[in-house]
């Protein structure tokens, strides 16, 4: 058995690093990304160049890593044929912007450091055509940093490329160090490269350390995130576990023991209605009708204190917070009754049924007893392992219930993340959700073992 | 009630049993409506003529439309413009027109009656464009109901096929197959709708229930995996195998009908589930395009408009509602029935 | 149960068809549950500038506290790096800018920080005299420095702050003489310098670079990529002040804010809300520099800034009294949920613009949309006035062009297209959009007139606008097709010019520069003129248009220029938004001015007793 349960922990690495795979490439493959918010709405800048609103993403970009190749970079040993098919490109008459041409330019971009001796070089030659020379500075200009500005006349920019290259005095007349020496690599720092300078390599690196890096809305660490949202979150998945359970299984036992009664059918119908109520629509309703708008004022509709509330006493604040969690909480948990009655009804009437119940109840033991010693230990059981559900839990909100009742949690925290291309936050959710997901299947996997003296897992063939 | 009658088969069993369960036979009928709704829409609501008589010829042009929209037939030139309303005041001596019962079609608009309560010509009101609010929800049935059939039936393919595969080999299929399952489950969902949304050119209900059908077959996998490995090791299993049957004869003919049924059960609440899930993303601004009217859109629409606008919720509400405790009890009732051990 | 279906199915039939018995024709206009709702509209013009909508007169005293809500909480508070509104919008009660606007010329020449300036005769430098009585909220003096300081930190090109960078592109050198004269030079004579040179916040050195590492190197080196590659120390203060905790005072024991303003910050908590007390200590408090409506009010003790993201929650809050104003609300909950009695007798509405204008904007680079006369036609096909009145709630000022409709760049003898779908379906003729192949769709060289409205996922208005041109479009042999997509998606559809129509919004200032948006320079590489918008005499006049000093001169060529776009059309302008809002009406002082957001909240102040109000 333990040898069983080692190989099952070993399972779930590289069970984890397919899931970070799938969803890194899910994430990046979505269009759109966060340089769009980065921008907020800019009427009122002076973008008076052509190349700026470009370069202004550009170096949003850089500053996230978000220019870099995806899982692997191989760009910084294939940048002459890039420039072959970039080349070509512009034979063809193609326009030096647009889509077409940033999705032509953009593994030489990736090659960065790597490609500047050679495209230095190629300036150097001279026999580049006009089209060609504008985007080999255009590059250069952009990865690099170089002060070219599109004002300058094109002779004017090459010499400033041969200053910074090879160094030489600037119209000051301060002497500026070669640029030339810093841009030698050798094999082992180019095959270093290939993992260092591309994104999920990076990632990986850093999500083993358990450091998932910074947001990029706001660049604050994704654990002080996590660690603000999660206890938010834990208030309520964890309460409504909790009702949830207390509710539904006395029901589902109810439910059981009197199957095809009027009180069963009763049950029934009502959990399946609660069931199929949309929650942002009660969440409506009854901000609307109990939140003291024009109707009654029994809930406050926002938040999780009132304002103040760091002043008042221990009691008062938990009174507050109670004031306000219980509306969201019971929107939260009503639609979880129906299932998890269902569900031990179930379990219920199929060890009722069982040979050993029908001998206590031959053996004349009394109906309470065999419901509630006999077969209620048993039914228990799969209830019990669904425990495990409680690991994730701790991580999930709801996105719907957290945005309408404005409460800070990790629904809203991750749709945010979702919408905004925060990838930091997404990757860190998904993957901490993913390790407890799974450590939760084995607990319960385990539990069942625990419980359940019939299985074993040695004649696993 | 013993087995007196000698030669029922099991499909009379299972429906006698059923209809001992009256919740369950009301629901029934209620989704036999439902259908018919989901098939006839057009015809309930609609802004054009069943039938009509127009200068001296008769016409269908609620047939036609589907001529149109399937078979890349033309409209009729006196008809391009689809005005059938205004029309009427060319109308010759003898030219008729018999309208759909609800006469308005589910995106045509008219600002001035916006928001008007429930009335004689607006059965449940009309909303922020001035719409009739049935007729959206008429045209609604048809988006919730695939929904919930489509994504399922995808599920249900997928979740089968490779519980099945992986109950009955075990061994390495088993643990690939395990993990797989293991990845769906902690899957983003919601990323890979916003994915699929924004990468697809049209925006259609079809993504999402594909996506829904791609992303919710765990459950039935591993259920199907556990009936398999239950099933693998009895008779009638062995008895094929030791006869030389084919693997996939022996999966398919054999062991596949006796887990069917209970994967049955979960597919109508699956149904029920996905419904929901989608008026969810219809309020978060995932679901169908605009101008496809489906409960779930109507009611988020309608959030703006409370408590003024309380017929704008409460219909859809209702028909969301009345939709998925059907399908949940008529699966609760097929359970009930399916069960053996539970006949009493 | 053959029977029991049918009857079911008969009585369903039944039920519809006496439902629809009644008469079919039946429209109840609802016209008078439209217009104004009871609330104050304001509307500021040209001859007045700040408008007052609490009762005027009464003696301001100083105390209270307000609560407004709003619906997005700031990423974080650092002001060059943060691109929220809602920063922006919190830190400029804390953070001071060296000029800032009179509030009764609009003019921005106002000196805050500064106590005086000048420009230099060639126009190219600007110097600051800084005030000498300025005192940061810890008790030092804010010198010149600080200043030079703040210009450093934008100009790093490794602070996450390339938008705002992009507006000091053309400065060259900047530097002090002395502790209190700053001047920055730019290598353009550009219209809007004294407003962009003048009008960015000033942050605390001490706080932000205490180890100086920006004192090394000049604005000079800061602009040369050969210095800023080299030196670490560039580097090592961008990822700093990137991450400075300064910028997020998040939770109980977080370092304050330290501005300049006439506020002080106070607390921050994520999710929550965001407060700040009034600086009892402020440089400007008792000086007489300033005459009316400025920063030398500051009556409340404490201003709340609660965030509720739902839009009937923060309403019901307002009701309920946990909130005292609420900015901003939909226009349907301003006319339908607050005229009751109770309401109104509470609290105050109030409805104002701010230059912020709505359009729809035609990819000119469609073949659909490249003929003008197409253009034009569509603007017509627009019931403009409908859409107003129904949808938006008569909240729209209708506007002909691009200027803020108020400010003085705005053409007032142009007259809006109308409402004609006759005429527009002749002009769609003219341009050769005809049905030649008889499918019921126009078309024009084999290319149907099938295109694709998109529509971001939040904006309930852009929804409706393209769901009711689909509808009329469809009248008149045109396809539109509705596309959906959430914002991220959306602009970088824009950028990539991924689109045939978009509907959006244009937020603006009193004055504008239409270069970025207008001219073709902008056209691709992710410019923002991004419809495409081609015409030779308007880059012309926008070109020169920048250089041009004389504020009358510019805007005869402005007026010049709304010409050409009332003509081409490349967008169909659609309205100004009045943003409508409500307060309690304890609350006096309250005004009310045409620049972002729309209202400043140093005048108000507020009535401690009901009593008061009633005399």
């Amino acid at each position: 058995m333990w040898r069983y349960f080692l190989k099952r922990i070993l399972l779930i690495f590289p069970t984890l690093l397919g899931i970070s795979i799938i969803t890194f490439i899910i994430i990046k493959m979505a269009p759109g990304d966060p340089t769009a918010f980065k921008m907020g709405n800019q009427q009122s800048g002076m973008s008076s160049d052509q190349n700026l609103a470009k370069q202004v993403i550009e170096q949003t970009r850089e500053i996230y890593g978000l220019d870099k190749p995806l899982m692997l970079n191989f760009t910084i040993f294939n940048y002459e044929e890039n420039w072959e098919e970039i080349r070509d490109y512009l034979k063809a008459g193609n326009p030096l912007s647009g889509r077409a041409y940033d999705d032509i330019v953009e593994p030489i971009k990736q090659a960065d450091e790597v490609a500047v001796p050679f495209l230095v070089g190629l300036l150097e030659q001279g026999d580049l055509s006009p089209e060609e020379t504008l985007v080999a500075l255009e590059i250069l200009t952009i990865k690099q940093k170089l002060s070219i500005s599109v004002d300058m006349s094109l002779d004017r920019q090459l010499e400033y490329v041969q200053n910074w290259w090879y160094g030489g005095t600037d119209s000051t007349g301060v002497v500026r160090k070669a640029a030339e020496d810093s841009y030698q690599f050798s094999g082992l720092q180019l095959f270093q490269k290939i993992f260092t300078e591309a994104q999920y390599p990076r990632w990986l690196v850093n999500m083993m350390m358990l450091e998932f890096g910074n947001s990029i809305k706001d660049n604050r660490p994704v654990w002080d995130h996590i660690k603000e949202s999660v206890p938010v979150s834990l208030i309520f998945t964890f309460t409504s576990f909790i009702l949830a359970y207390l509710i539904a299984i006395p029901l589902g036992i109810y439910s059981a023991t009197h199957q095809y009664t009027t009180g069963d059918k009763v049950t029934t119908v009502i959990l399946f209605i609660l069931y199929s109520l949309p929650n942002f629509w009660v969440a409506t309703m009854a901000i609307v009708f109990l939140g003291g708008g024009d109707f009654l004022n029994i809930f406050p509709v926002s938040g999780l204190h009132t304002i103040g509330y760091e002043e008042l006493g221990f009691w008062a604040r938990t009174g507050d917070l109670l004031h306000h969690v219980a509306l969201p909480l019971i929107i939260w948990t009503y639609g979880s009754f129906s299932a998890l009655s269902r569900y031990m009804r179930g379990s219920m009437l199929e060890v009722i049924r069982q040979d050993y119940i029908r001998t206590a109840r031959a053996k004349g033991l009394s109906e309470r007893v065999v419901t509630y010693k006999h077969a209620l230990r048993n039914s228990l059981i799969p209830i019990i392992t669904m425990l495990a559900n409680l690991l994730p839990l701790a991580i999930s909100g709801s996105i719907i219930i957290e945005s309408i009742f404005s409460i800070p949690g990790m629904g809203q925290l991750s749709f945010n993340a979702v919408l905004f291309r925060d990838y930091p936050i997404i990757m860190a959710v998904t993957t901490i959700s993913a390790m407890l997901t799974l450590f939760g299947i084995l607990l319960s996997d385990l539990l069942y073992a625990a419980v359940d003296p019939r299985i074993t897992f040695e004649e696993k063939r | 009630m013993d087995q007196m009658a000698p030669a029922r088969t099991y499909s009379q069993i299972v429906s006698s049993q059923f209809k001992k369960n009256k919740l369950a036979v009301i629901s029934l009928h209620v989704i036999y409506v439902l259908l018919f709704i989901f098939i006839f829409g057009d015809f309930l609501a609609n802004d054009k003529p069943i039938v009509m008589r127009y200068k001296g010829e008769t016409y269908f042009p609620v047939f036609r439309e589907y001529g149109v929209k399937l078979l890349g037939m033309q409209w009729q030139d006196a008809f391009k413009s689809q005005q059938f309303k205004i029309l009427e005041d060319k109308y010759e001596a003898g030219d008729w027109a018999i309208y759909p019962v609800i006469p308005y079609s589910s995106t045509e608009y008219n600002l001035k009656v916006k928001l008007q309560p429930p009335s004689m010509s607006h059965v449940f009101g009309t909303d922020e464009l001035g719409r009739d609010v049935l007729s959206q929800m008429i045209h609604g049935t048809r988006v919730s109901l695939l929904v919930g059939f489509v994504a399922v039936a995808i599920y249900l393919a997928i979740g089968i096929i490779l519980g099945a595969l992986a109950g009955f080999y075990g061994g390495i299929i088993d643990i690939i197959i395990q993990r797989m399952i293991e990845i769906m489950i902690t899957f983003p969902r919601m990323f890979l709708i916003i994915t699929i949304v924004a990468v697809t050119e049209t925006q259609s209900i079809l993504n999402i229930m594909i996506i829904l059908g791609f992303t919710g077959w765990t459950g039935v996998a591993r259920f199907t995996r556990g009936e398999f490995l239950k099933v693998k090791n009895e008779d009638y299993v062995v008895a094929a195998k030791a006869l030389g049957y084919k693997d996939f004869r022996t999966i398919f003919r054999h062991v596949l009908p006796n887990t069917l049924t209970p994967v049955l059960v979960t597919a109508t609440f699956g149904v029920a589930a996905a419904i929901l899930i989608e008026s969810g993303l219809s309020f978060l601004g995932f679901g169908a395009p605009p101008e496809q009217a489906t409960w779930g859109s109507l009611l988020s629409s309608a959030r703006a408009t409370l408590p003024t606008g309380w017929w704008l919720t409460t219909f859809p509400g209702l028909a969301i509602f009345i939709t998925v405790t059907v399908y949940n009890l008529v699966g609760e009732g097929l359970r009930d029935a399916l069960d053996p051990r539970l006949k009493q | 149960m053959k029977k029991s279906f049918l009857i079911q199915f008969t009585l369903l039939i039944l039920l519809i068809m006496f439902a629809n018995l009644g008469d079919r024709s039946e429209e109840i206009l609802i016209d008078d549950e439209l217009g104004n709702a009871g609330g104050i509209r304001v509307e500021l013009t040209g001859d007045e500038t700040v408008f007052e909508s609490s009762e005027p007169g009464l003696v301001p005293e100083q105390g209270g506290t307000m609560v407004m809500v709003q619906s997005a909480e700031p990423e974080h508070l650092n002001s060059f790096t943060s691109t929220s509104a809602a920063a922006s919008r919190f830190l400029n009660y804390i953070y001071e800018t060296l000029l800032d606007y009179d509030y009764e010329t609009w003019r921005y020449d106002r000196p805050l920080l500064a106590e005086s300036f000048e420009m230099s005769n060639d126009g190219y430098t600007f110097t600051f005299k800084i005030r000498e009585n300025v005192y940061w909220h810890d008790g030092q003096q804010l010198t010149a420095d600080d200043v030079l300081f703040s210009i450093k930190a934008v100009l790093n090109p490794f602070v996450d702050c390339a938008p705002m960078r992009s507006s000091f592109s053309k400065v060259v050198s900047a530097g002090t003489n002395g502790d209190f004269i700053f001047h920055i030079t730019s290598s353009e004579t550009y219209f809007r310098n004294q407003e962009i040179l003048g009008g960015f916040h000033i942050m605390p050195k001490h706080i932000w670079d205490p180890e100086g590492l920006l004192d090394r190197y000049s604005v000079e080196d800061l602009l040369n990529s050969s210095i800023t590659r080299e030196e670490a120390a560039i580097k090592e203060f961008a990822e700093s002040f990137n991450l400075n905790p300064q910028g997020r005072p998040v939770g109980e024991d977080a370092e304050p804010i330290i501005g300049s303003g006439p506020w002080l910050f106070d607390k921050w908590y994520t999710g929550d809300y965001m407060s700040m007390v009034r600086n009892d200590n402020y440089w400007g408090a008792d000086s007489t520099f300033i005459p009316g409506y400025t920063e030398d009010g500051a009556y409340l003790d404490k201003i709340i800034v609660k965030v509720i993201s739902d839009a009937t929650a923060s309403l019901t809050a307002l009701k309920a009294g946990e909130v005292d104003f609420v900015p901003r609300m939909r226009a349907v909950q301003y006319h339908t949920q607050t005229n009751s009695a109770d309401f109104l007798e509470k609290f105050q509405k109030v409805s104002y613009t701010v230059p912020a204008y709505s359009y729809i904007g035609w990819n000119n680079d469609k073949p659909y949309f490249s003929d003008k006369r197409v253009r034009q036609a569509m603007t017509m096909l627009i019931d403009r006035e409908a859409y107003n009145k129904y949808i938006a709630y008569d909240m729209g000022i209708p506007t002909i062009g691009p200027f803020y409709i108020y400010g003085e760049q705005y053409n007032h003898n142009i007259e809006r297209w109308p409402y004609d779908p006759v005429r527009a379906v002749e002009l769609i003729e003219e341009a050769g959009w005809i049905d030649h192949d008889g499918d019921g769709i126009r078309d024009k060289d084999g290319v149907p007139f099938n295109f694709t409205f998109s529509v971001s996922s939040g904006s309930t208005g852009s929804r409706y606008m393209a769901l009711m041109l689909k509808e009329d479009l469809r009248k008149v042999g045109i396809v539109v097709n509705i596309r959906q997509l959430e914002w991220s998606v959306y602009v970088e559809n824009l950028r990539d010019r991924q689109f045939d129509v978009v509907s959006l919004l244009w937020i603006g200032g009193l004055e504008t520069d239409p270069y970025q948006i207008w001219h073709s320079d902008n056209i691709g590489d992710r410019g923002s003129n991004y419809i495409g918008f081609r015409n030779a005499e308007a880059d012309s006049i926008i070109h020169h248009a920048r250089f041009v000093m004389d504020k009358e001169k510019r805007n005869a060529m402005y007026f010049r220029l709304q010409e050409i776009f009332h003509d081409e059309q490349p967008y169909t302008f659609m309205f100004y938004q009045r943003d409508p809002g409500a307060y309690l009406k304890e609350f006096h002082g309250v005004k009310w001015i045409p620049i972002r957001p729309g209202y400043k909240l140093y005048s108000w102040w507020r009535g401690t007793s009901t009593m008061e109000s009633a005399l």
